[in-house]
């Protein structure tokens, strides 16, 4: 199967899982070495009550999958201690699609076609060999949901994975929903000016284009067809899948009357809605555990910067935590998503608990779109990082990546460049 | 207005049982520091008849976190034109200007650094400008004037800049420089700096002659600057701009004091070491543009082996409150502990010359202090109390902010 077949595929079924395991079925991760790895500290990013957050023990892996796990796993290499976890699984960033931010020779990540693009798709600008891509894997980072920016309907997000040398290999599910850009990041010159403009023709946009499947046919006695209907344009069926809840909705918004808007919307239109951003989620934090969306929010640092979230404090994870949301954290920063560690950890010093940091980085994400990813347990795939410590903890370090049972090589732009300064000739 | 600069006289307040981290020796654990008129009076006791105590059993105490590169108050919070107020981008060289004219000092990120333990900072204007202006050191005293927040034992500074940032804020318009001031190049920003720095040379001797020209406000800095009195932060990333400002140093006869961002200073660290200059770098921040793609995280510990005094910066008013965990990432690439405490304390002290009075926790020194509820280099340590001058301005337990 190609590339072009596969992508085709993925965006006809929708759906992600499916798409993630087609995407590696004809590739060699399958053949990988069986490797066992025991004595370690094991956290599994399970979301909280799916299962242990942290177990002690092992790890065995074959044909790219975790085969056992525990303290009965033993022999192999011995970790001495060191912690085995998921890696982290970014939430909504641009890696992959741009690399030097004052370069745009070097910059995919922004369409303005229009305002409401939902044909525009992450995997059509995605370059697997970014550079970028080692360097944030070999501290741990691997993979995450890219989103295109631009107008108020950016386009068709994508989980990508940050190793694999093709864009079928990266590929772990196109699309994965549409951006919908709240506030004034949705404003641009091509389109609406204000949070006025910006709601008024998302309406429109959805009140034109109800899901074909949920619009009872027509009576076919009182109205005789003319001539067939004319097939739905691609944006067409976007939008109906939209409206049918067989795409997500996928709402940037941080300040907190966008984040109810978002909820509006979402109520209105039965959208399958994840809120991204969130900065100011504790003043509606209630509003968020009851409508049971998905929440990713971050970064943890945000700051009272700016007037779209004048309201961002350190311990919106927490308070939200405290309410009964579930959520997964971001950074955003492509350059610094290996810092999403250190996010989760100074969620924990202001009052989120350990286990839902760790998950918040890891699978908790993934978990919103039906993917497995960023977790691990017995049957899942072997994809996963080893810290000499606490990954929270700045001072600890990334020692090995395994990707569907494949030991990653660290080397990157940075390594090379370390070994060629460290010693001046 | 000298009654307003004094923090109000308190009783001694000695804090006991911390661990205690100088940043001048080996932590001291179970150590007592005692505080006497807004100075260290005391670091190990004995603790003054009628002294306030705080027991700080399990807390660290460390000297307050100095930022040599900020931009507080001259980009006010919330973002926005109206708090635009650090880039002078009229024209390539404004010595003239000075950061201190512009700070907000109703910007509210002053009290989230607080809030982060730190305790004096330095407002550089932008890196638009070849020549940018002069800085403002700053206590983050909680005071409504600005001439309570100066730091006024810091000796003068100014930024210079070189590199992508100036050709590209000059180089696309000629609006901004009618009088074919234009940098479209390195070469042309290096030629730009050359006649500014011949032009101050021209001045000085035509200021001696009959009929002297009127005074310059630019080119009297720029003198300064050839006399070295005043100390010189040059906004830098490449090698090759790092090299081409040590030519046009070493021509006109002065000193850089530190060079910042500098990521590239890895490659040329030992001609960085033979200047004398000193690094303010990012932990590992890259990417974000041409001249930042080679920046690697271990540009700290290399370029401090070869001899560099080596500070952590934030150029962010959101970094600033955590540079201690940028600093703490350093242990990764061979920093101990004490290095990674002293790149955000003693260090830049050094660099803004201030260091006979902050920086350390040592007597006589002023009472610039962060009390931590853990190792302040453990993700999950909170700032519990800080100190300037003695004076709480920062107290977790009756935390006068939103965080």
């Amino acid at each position: 199967m190609n590339r072009r077949d596969l992508l085709r595929n993925a965006a006809i079924v929708g759906a992600a899982a499916l798409a993630g395991r087609r995407a590696f079925a004809d590739e060699p991760w399958s053949a990988a070495p069986a490797m066992t790895w025991s004595n370690g500290r094991i956290l599994t990013g399970l979301p909280i009550g799916a299962g242990d957050a942290e177990i002690r023990g092992g790890v065995r892996v074959e044909g790219g999958k975790i085969v056992a796990m525990g303290p009965d796993v033993t022999g192999g290499t011995d970790l001495a201690g060191a912690t085995v976890w998921p890696g982290t699984w970014e939430t909504g960033t641009t890696i992959g699609l741009a690399d030097i931010d004052l370069e745009p020779s070097t910059r995919d990540d922004v369409e303005t076609l229009d305002a409401f693009q939902p044909q525009v798709r992450v995997v059509d600008g995605f370059n697997p060999q970014s550079e970028v891509l080692p360097v944030l894997r070999a501290r741990g980072v691997l993979g995450a949901l890219v989103l295109p920016g631009g107008g108020v309907v950016s386009g068709q997000a994508a989980w990508m994975r940050t190793s694999g040398a093709t864009l079928a290999d990266a590929t772990v599910m196109a699309p994965a929903g549409l951006v919908v850009n709240l506030g004034k990041a949705g404003a641009s010159d091509k389109g609406p000016t204000s949070r006025l403009g910006v709601l008024a023709r998302l309406r429109d946009v959805l009140d034109a284009n109800p899901d074909p499947a949920a619009v009872p046919p027509p009576d076919k006695k009182k109205h005789a067809p003319v001539e067939p209907p004319k097939p739905p344009t691609r944006a067409e069926v976007l939008w109906h899948d939209l409206r049918g809840g067989r795409l997500k909705a996928l709402f940037v918004a941080d300040r907190a009357s966008d984040i109810e808007l978002a909820l509006d919307l979402a109520s209105e239109y039965a959208l399958d809605a994840v809120i991204i951003g969130a900065a100011e989620g504790w003043m509606v934090a209630r509003q968020l555990a009851d409508a049971r969306c998905g929440v990713v929010l971050g970064p943890v640092t945000v700051q009272p910067d700016s007037w779209a979230h004048p309201n961002a404090r350190y311990d919106n994870a927490a308070l939200l935590h405290a309410a009964g949301v579930t959520f997964g954290i971001r950074i955003g920063d492509p350059h610094r998503t290996y810092d999403l560690t250190t996010e989760a950890g100074i969620a924990v010093a202001w009052g989120l608990p350990y286990a839902a940091a760790v998950a918040a980085i890891t699978g908790n994400s993934p978990a919103l779109f039906g993917l497995d990813q960023g977790t691990l347990r017995v049957g899942g795939e072997a994809s996963f990082v080893v810290s000499d410590g606490d990954p929270l903890e700045p001072r600890s370090s990334v020692k090995k990546v395994v990707v569907l049972g494949v030991d990653q090589p660290l080397v990157n732009h940075q390594t090379e460049l370390y070994d060629r300064f460290k010693v001046l000739r | 207005m000298l009654l307003l600069c004094l923090p109000a006289l308190a009783a001694d307040l000695a804090i006991l049982h911390a661990t205690v981290l100088t940043a001048a020796g080996p932590p001291i654990a179970d150590g007592t520091v005692v505080i006497h008129d807004g100075v260290i009076a005391s670091v190990g006791g004995p603790v003054p008849a009628g002294a306030e105590t705080l027991d700080a059993t399990g807390m660290y105490l460390a000297p307050g976190t100095i930022d040599p590169h900020s931009h507080m108050g001259d980009y006010s919070w919330p973002d926005g034109n109206g708090h635009s107020d650090g880039n002078e981008a009229s024209e390539p060289f404004t010595p003239r200007v000075w950061a201190g004219d512009s700070v907000n000092l109703e910007d509210p990120a002053f009290e989230l650094a607080r809030a982060g333990g730190v305790t004096t900072i330095q407002v550089l204007p932008g890196s638009a400008n070849l020549v940018g202006g002069r800085s403002a050191v700053l206590k983050l005293r909680q005071r409504r004037l600005l001439d309570q927040m100066l730091f006024k034992a810091a000796p003068p500074g100014i930024k210079m800049a070189i590199g992508e940032n100036p050709k590209r804020v000059y180089g696309a318009s000629t609006e901004l420089a009618p009088d074919g001031d234009q940098l479209q190049t390195r070469m042309g920003e290096f030629a730009a700096l050359r006649r500014e720095f011949q032009a101050a040379l021209d001045y000085r001797d035509a200021r001696k002659r009959p009929n002297p020209p009127a005074r310059d406000l630019d080119l009297d800095v720029i003198l300064d600057v050839i006399d070295d009195k005043i100390l010189v932060h040059l906004h830098c990333y490449e090698t090759n701009d790092i090299l081409g400002m040590y030519r046009i140093a070493d021509q006109y006869g002065f000193h850089i004091q530190s060079l910042q961002h500098g990521l590239e200073a890895y490659k040329v660290r030992d001609v960085i070491a033979a200047h004398g200059t000193m690094l303010a770098t990012f932990s590992d921040w890259w990417g974000f543009k041409l001249e930042a793609w080679d920046a690697i995280p271990q540009n700290a510990v290399l370029s401090s082996q070869a001899g560099v005094g080596v500070s952590m910066h934030s150029d962010s008013a959101s970094f600033v409150q955590r540079l201690n965990l940028e600093a703490a990432k350093m242990l990764r690439y061979g920093w101990t502990a004490d290095q990674a405490l002293q790149s955000i304390t003693i260090v830049p002290a050094r660099m803004l010359g201030v260091e006979a009075k902050v920086g350390s926790i040592e007597v006589g020194k002023d009472a610039d202090l962060a009390l931590y509820n853990g190792d302040p280099l453990s993700v999950y340590s909170r700032v519990q109390r800080t100190w300037i001058d003695g004076e709480v301005v920062y107290d977790r337990a009756g935390a006068g902010v939103a965080q």
